[in-house]
């Protein structure tokens, strides 16, 4: 089974989001062992040498550490897991600002919607999904 | 010293030029896509690394040495056409290569070939033509070689088969090792490699890491390549 | 490796030259057997299995001489070579291989005609005709002049048999390869480098033949050695300077 990969954008930095997507959604919980680069490279259907790349990348944003012996792990520094999780979240409310201003959508409408669908979903005692 | 080196090669047949003093170097542990369209020399340089050819000109060598019996003994050549005997069972098959190649891992060709469920007194004739394909690639991969040299993999082959293909060169990959990969269909291979290389008229017009052509490019490499030998 | 590679050569062509073989056999115990029979239908059985030994022989001699080329063009010229060539093998050794194994095919072949043949005859003659037989073998090679002795005579003998068998099937190998050096018409192409180098060779032996006298066993094995060495480096220097597989 391999990943969707988009065409255009260099593969090792759509892995990079999909892990942090990953850890902050807790697929990897913190200080959890991650999967070989090597096991995941084959799962994603990509060459090890990019898996390697997106870890790398990951370890400098401090995100994952190797442990000395038993290969990487996901921090357990709740800061660092707590950043991720905003500018990830950030990140889609910022896509989302652009796409509807594309439309033409004022900010104030914008807040609206959301205000009122949130309140549907409460009202209706579901979270936001 | 690079694994494969080519130094201004050049082959031609009668008229035609396949090759015109071509460069390039080729390090271990990459998987590197070799893309170009048909007639490109894509075919002529892997089979002068093989020695199946002679260059007319200028050189290719594989770790510092050419072509010779040596090479051949760390080379694991695929080539793009049916080329074990119909006569051979799969048993025959595997304790040939056993006999040949020193590098041979008989355990793991066993293993892989396991899944393809042939029976086991069954010639090479009987099968169709993507188990054919699938037990010269299991193979060809079976050998901890240094180099492998895999012309045309995925062509004429159902997508399914492709995945496989593709999958098991992945989990085949060595840090010792080069794999290069002869292509036109390049969307499919591009997630893999780590390198392409674009051959034009027998002469390299791009070698660049797939990353960086994609962050230059904003494209993917089959698009850029599209956009490149726009017809 | 030669000996990797002669068996595997051998694999690829007994499945069809044993059958062959183990049915002249057969038959020839047939024969044997029905050969000094009175009744009618055993001697319909001694006719008919006569008519099928000769076919079979010569079936086995048309398939040896079939294989011998087949083997050597399907197995290194066509889609095979590209397994063969990319073994860490030396040119050399695919040739010598290929020379040894139809060498040793050959030298089966006249085995097997030859067990037929004491088969039969050992069914079909009294002791008395076997007696004959030996004295009129041993008388034939008082007549030749060369050395006194009869086993180093057949030892020669064998040996000059051997080295024309092997000089014809490198003959064979160096005009299937000249045919290769061309991308159509290969097959007319070795057929005419058979022609020309048979006249070559006729046309030397003439001239040679004044100077030499050949009558000494050694300059006979020394000119096939020659020509042996000559096919021989042509074909290696084809498969191995200007290959070119499809």
């Amino acid at each position: 089974m391999r990943w969707e990969f988009e065409s255009s954008r260099p593969i090792y930095l759509q892995i990079v989001t999909f892990l942090k997507e990953s850890i902050a959604s807790g697929v990897y919980p913190p200080g959890s062992r991650m999967p070989t680069v090597r096991d995941l490279a084959l799962e994603a259907g990509v060459n090890p040498n990019t898996m390697q790349r997106a870890f790398a990348e990951m370890e400098r944003d401090g995100l994952l550490h190797t442990e000395r012996t038993t290969g990487r792990n996901v921090t357990e520094d709740t800061a660092v897991l707590e950043d991720l999780r905003r500018s990830l979240a950030q990140e889609s409310v910022d896509e989302m600002l652009r796409r509807l201003g594309k439309l033409g959508m004022s900010s104030g409408e914008i807040v609206k919607m959301v205000a009122a669908r949130a309140e549907e979903d409460a009202g209706r005692g579901e979270k936001i999904e | 010293m690079s694994i494969l080196e080519c130094k201004d090669l050049t082959k031609r047949y009668g008229s035609v030029t396949a090759l015109d003093q071509m460069n390039l170097t080729l390090e271990s542990g990459k998987i590197v896509g070799l893309l170009g369209p048909n007639g490109s020399g894509k075919t002529t340089l892997i089979k002068i690394a093989n020695r199946l050819l002679q260059p007319t000109s200028g050189e290719l060598l594989i770790a510092g040495s050419r072509p010779n019996e040596a090479t051949k003994a760390i080379v694991s050549y695929l080539p793009d056409r049916s080329y074990l005997p119909e006569w051979m069972k799969v048993t025959e098959l595997l304790e040939f290569y056993q006999d040949f190649y020193s590098d041979f891992d008989c355990a793991k060709a066993q293993e892989l070939l396991k899944t393809l469920q042939i029976p086991d007194g069954m010639a090479m004739k009987k099968l169709s033509k993507g188990t054919k394909d699938k037990v010269q690639l299991i193979l060809t991969m079976s050998r901890r070689a240094k180099v492998y040299l895999l012309d045309e993999p995925i062509a004429g082959v159902d997508p399914a088969a492709r995945d496989y293909i593709l999958r098991t060169i992945v989990s085949n990959y060595s840090e010792d090792a080069l794999v290069l990969i002869s292509t036109h269909l390049i969307a499919d291979v591009e997630s893999v490699l780590d390198e392409a290389v674009f051959l034009r008229q027998g002469k390299v017009i791009l070698h660049k890491p797939i990353d960086t052509i994609r962050e230059e490019t904003g494209k993917s490499v089959d698009a850029y390549f599209r956009e490149v030998f726009a017809c | 490796m030669l000996g990797k590679l002669i068996r595997y050569d051998f694999k690829a062509v007994q499945r069809l030259l044993f059958p062959v073989y183990g049915a002249m056999i057969v038959l020839s115990v047939v024969i044997g057997l029905t050969s000094r029979s009175d009744s009618g239908s055993g001697y319909t059985v001694f006719q008919i299995s006569m008519m099928l030994f000769m076919m079979i022989v010569l079936a086995a001699i048309l398939l040896t001489i079939y294989l011998l080329v087949e083997r050597f063009y399907h197995n290194l010229l066509g889609n095979e070579g590209y397994l063969m060539f990319a073994l860490p093998v030396s040119t050399s050794e695919h040739i010598i291989a290929k020379i040894l194994t139809a060498l040793i095919w050959m030298a089966m072949g006249c085995l097997a005609v030859l067990v037929c043949g004491i088969i039969m005859g050992l069914f079909s003659m009294t002791w008395e005709d076997l007696m004959n037989m030996f004295r009129s073998i041993g008388s034939l090679f008082t007549q030749y002049q060369f050395s006194g002795d009869t086993f180093t005579q057949l030892m020669e003998m064998l040996l000059i048999a051997a080295l024309t068998a092997v000089s014809v099937v490198v003959k064979v190998y160096a005009s299937i390869s000249i045919g290769h050096l061309w991308s159509s018409h290969r097959i007319l192409g070795s057929v005419f480098a058979y022609v020309g180098f048979t006249i070559a060779a006729l046309l030397v032996t003439t001239q040679i033949a004044e100077v030499m006298k050949m009558q000494s066993m050694w300059s006979i094995i020394a000119y096939l050695a020659v020509w042996i060495a000559v096919y021989g480096l042509i074909t290696w220097y084809i498969l191995d300077r200007r290959l070119n597989l499809e």
